[in-house]
């Protein structure tokens, strides 16, 4: 299968500044050199703890934020060189969909004007239809009809975060990148929403960039998942693959720490030590490497690169688990 | 039966809103057996929050009161004793840790100076002696090299460092109870595993008796012996962790369960429960689950469901589901 999208040596670097002259003192490099492709209808997870650079990533890859270096190949189109009007025809094939249902939509626009935006600034619908589909996006969603006058203040988080989807499918995108949708939501209305976004993805045929730090939920909804270590994808596979058998020390240790709810099942939990390092000054060679209990000498100084260790499992690890 | 270390009778705690009362906890029954851990889990605005602030007398008044109710430590009613005494309790007997220790520590004093007036406060210890206790909590609590970092001050701490200098505050007048509302709900995973790891640990090495709360079921199935299922102000479900998590009988857990991926395995659908939270404000009748309950019938809509006790299994409802295996 042709990927849709692919992502070649992408970098993201924030600068430090320091002084009054905002001297340049240093890089956070949020996402450093990541490559991967994206299939067409999956749903690839992108899990990692805070700092890792999965948001970066997320909203790099539709040029919400402008990359250092690097490609993201959509359709064989490089988007991170697009003009104005060829970037303006990419935002009606992707989408993104925020984490805080509560700042993500303007508290002066109703559901009709929020939902409609899209289609004013694409043109796209003669002012007779425009109602029309803005309603059955609506029931799509699970919004009642009498909605469509109403502000965001008058609906609970899971009701705002249908509202942000609606507006997310409303052109028919090919992507949606969806960053942790749900970690504002109470477990029973994140069922629903996860229940939602899934069906929508089967019934439009969406290819989905689904990030979260929930391995839980990450498992639930991804077909493969990526995971994220301090701006680099230190494994990549299928949902069984990273989860059943997982090649990297990180996922290992990752996995034993989800509590599991299950008081019968005591697993032998991995305790990393110390904390998770920062981007800004990333340990040399592996950046897992004073943390990993695996860890040997060239660890330190040589930084393992992504290796495809056969039927599509990928892992950037000197000494994999096997 | 193990000595209950705590006992919440009937306790009922509103708060006056200029929108009317909310009726935040209407009648809560509880007990927590001495050196085991219970687990409070529901969703936000169950009330779980509420019952630990109700225990330790901090619920904001105005607009919150307690209205009715027993609070019975070691036998002795909190709720009738004087504020005086009652800050011997606080501290001394049982101490609490909050959600966020960002917000929890002073970021203008370092942690020295917030360890010790602490201790000074309830040990009576001189400056020179509390120091050392504060060093010695540091220490306990896995924070490296404490002698230099008791001088820091919190933001050089990160989050789950943080939680241990909370932590260490909390246990530094060796309480009988220590109350953990959320305490890992902003950490990192293998931060979150590090601080749950501890606080065992500390458990077993000083008897102390633990309240966790926790909206996370995979927290409460790796931590608690006994767990309470809340919604809506009450209690709906009590028993110990094996049965509230393979067989529990309120309709209102088990969709709980159902509702909530897991790591372990991959589950078609998740399951849903209709409907929203309701208003606390104009609570449903009867039975406050029944508007979402797919197993609702007349009674539940009109009468509240007595609670019945099987053995150690406590359960409120009308049309118990027998033999659920989850």
């Amino acid at each position: 299968m042709n990927p849709i999208m692919e992502i070649k040596n992408l970098e993201k670097y924030f600068p430090i500044t320091a002084g009054f002259f905002g001297r340049k003192v240093g890089d956070i490099r949020a996402v450093d050199n990541v490559s991967f492709d994206v299939l067409p209808k999956e749903i690839l997870g992108i899990v990692g703890e805070s700092g890792c650079g999965k948001t970066t990533l997320g909203k790099t890859i539709l040029r919400l934020i402008e990359p250092t270096a690097g490609e993201i190949l959509f359709e064989g189109k490089d988007v991170s060189t697009l003009g104005t009007s060829e970037l303006k025809e990419f935002r009606k094939e992707a989408q993104m969909i925020y984490q805080d249902p509560y700042s993500s939509l303007d508290p002066r626009m109703t559901v009709y004007d929020i939902i409609g935006e899209p289609f004013d600034i694409h043109g796209e619908l003669k002012s007779g239809e425009k109602k029309k589909v803005i309603l059955r996006l609506m029931s799509e969603v699970g919004l009642a009809p009498f909605h469509i006058y109403r502000y965001p203040h008058e609906f609970s988080g899971g009701q705002r975060q249908r509202i942000g989807i609606a507006r997310a499918i409303a052109l028919k995108p090919k992507l949606i990148v969806a960053d942790e949708p749900t970690s504002a939501l109470d477990v029973s209305v994140q069922s629903k929403i996860l229940n939602l976004l899934s069906d929508i993805q089967k019934e439009e045929g969406l290819t989905m960039l689904f990030i979260t730090h929930d391995l839980s939920i990450v498992r639930h909804i991804s077909d493969r998942v990526a995971v994220m270590y301090v701006g680099v994808v230190v494994e990549m596979g299928k949902e069984e693959q990273i989860f059943e058998k997982m090649y990297h020390p990180y996922t290992e240790a990752l996995l034993s720490a989800a509590p599991i709810a299950d008081p019968r099942r005591k697993r032998k939990r991995i305790i990393l030590t110390g904390d998770v390092p920062t981007p800004a000054n990333p340990p040399k060679g592996c950046r897992f490497h004073p943390r990993c209990r695996y860890a040997k000498e060239n660890c330190a100084t040589e930084i393992p690169q992504l290796r495809d260790m056969g039927d599509g499992h990928f892992v950037a690890c000197h000494y994999p688990l096997i | 039966m193990a000595d209950n270390l705590l006992e919440i009778k009937g306790l009922k705690t509103y708060f006056y809103t200029e929108d009317g009362i909310v009726r935040a906890l209407e009648g809560i029954d509880l007990h927590i057996e001495q050196g085991e851990t219970l687990g409070l889990v529901g969703e936000s605005g169950c009330g779980k929050t509420v019952t630990a602030l109700s225990v330790l007398r901090l619920v904001p008044d105005p607009p919150g009161k307690i209205i009715e109710g027993e609070i019975l430590f070691e036998g002795v009613n909190l709720l009738a004793l004087s504020e005086s005494d009652m800050r011997q309790i606080r501290g001394n007997d049982i101490s609490m840790i909050f959600q966020d220790p960002q917000s929890a520590l002073n970021p203008v004093f370092t942690v020295d100076n917030q360890l010790r007036e602490v201790i000074e406060l309830h040990q009576g210890l001189d400056k020179k002696e509390a120091r050392q206790k504060a060093i010695e909590m540091l220490d306990l609590v896995g924070i490296p090299d404490p002698e230099a970092r008791v001088e820091d001050y919190p933001h050089q701490f990160s989050g789950g460092m943080k939680q241990r200098v909370m932590i260490a505050m909390a246990l530094s007048c060796n309480p009988k109870m220590l109350i953990a509302d959320e305490p890992t709900t902003n950490l990192d995973v293998t931060v979150q595993a590090q601080v749950l790891d501890m606080i065992n640990n500390l458990r077993k090495e000083l008897g102390t008796t633990v309240l966790l709360i926790t909206h996370n079921l995979g927290v409460i199935a790796e931590m608690s012996d006994h767990v309470g299922v809340m919604y809506a102000g009450r209690l709906v479900e009590y028993g110990d962790a094996d049965t509230i998590f393979h067989a529990p009988l309120h309709p209102y857990t088990i969709a709980l369960h159902e509702a909530v991926p897991r790591v372990t395995e991959k589950k078609q659908k998740l399951g849903v429960i209709k409907g929203v939270v309701p208003n606390l404000i104009y609570p449903p009748s009867g039975c406050r689950f029944h508007p979402r309950c797919d197993f609702s019938t007349e009674v539940c809509e009109k009468e509240q469901p007595k609670g019945e006790w099987v053995g150690d299994h406590y359960v409120e409802c009308w049309h118990r589901r027998e033999g659920t295996k989850l």
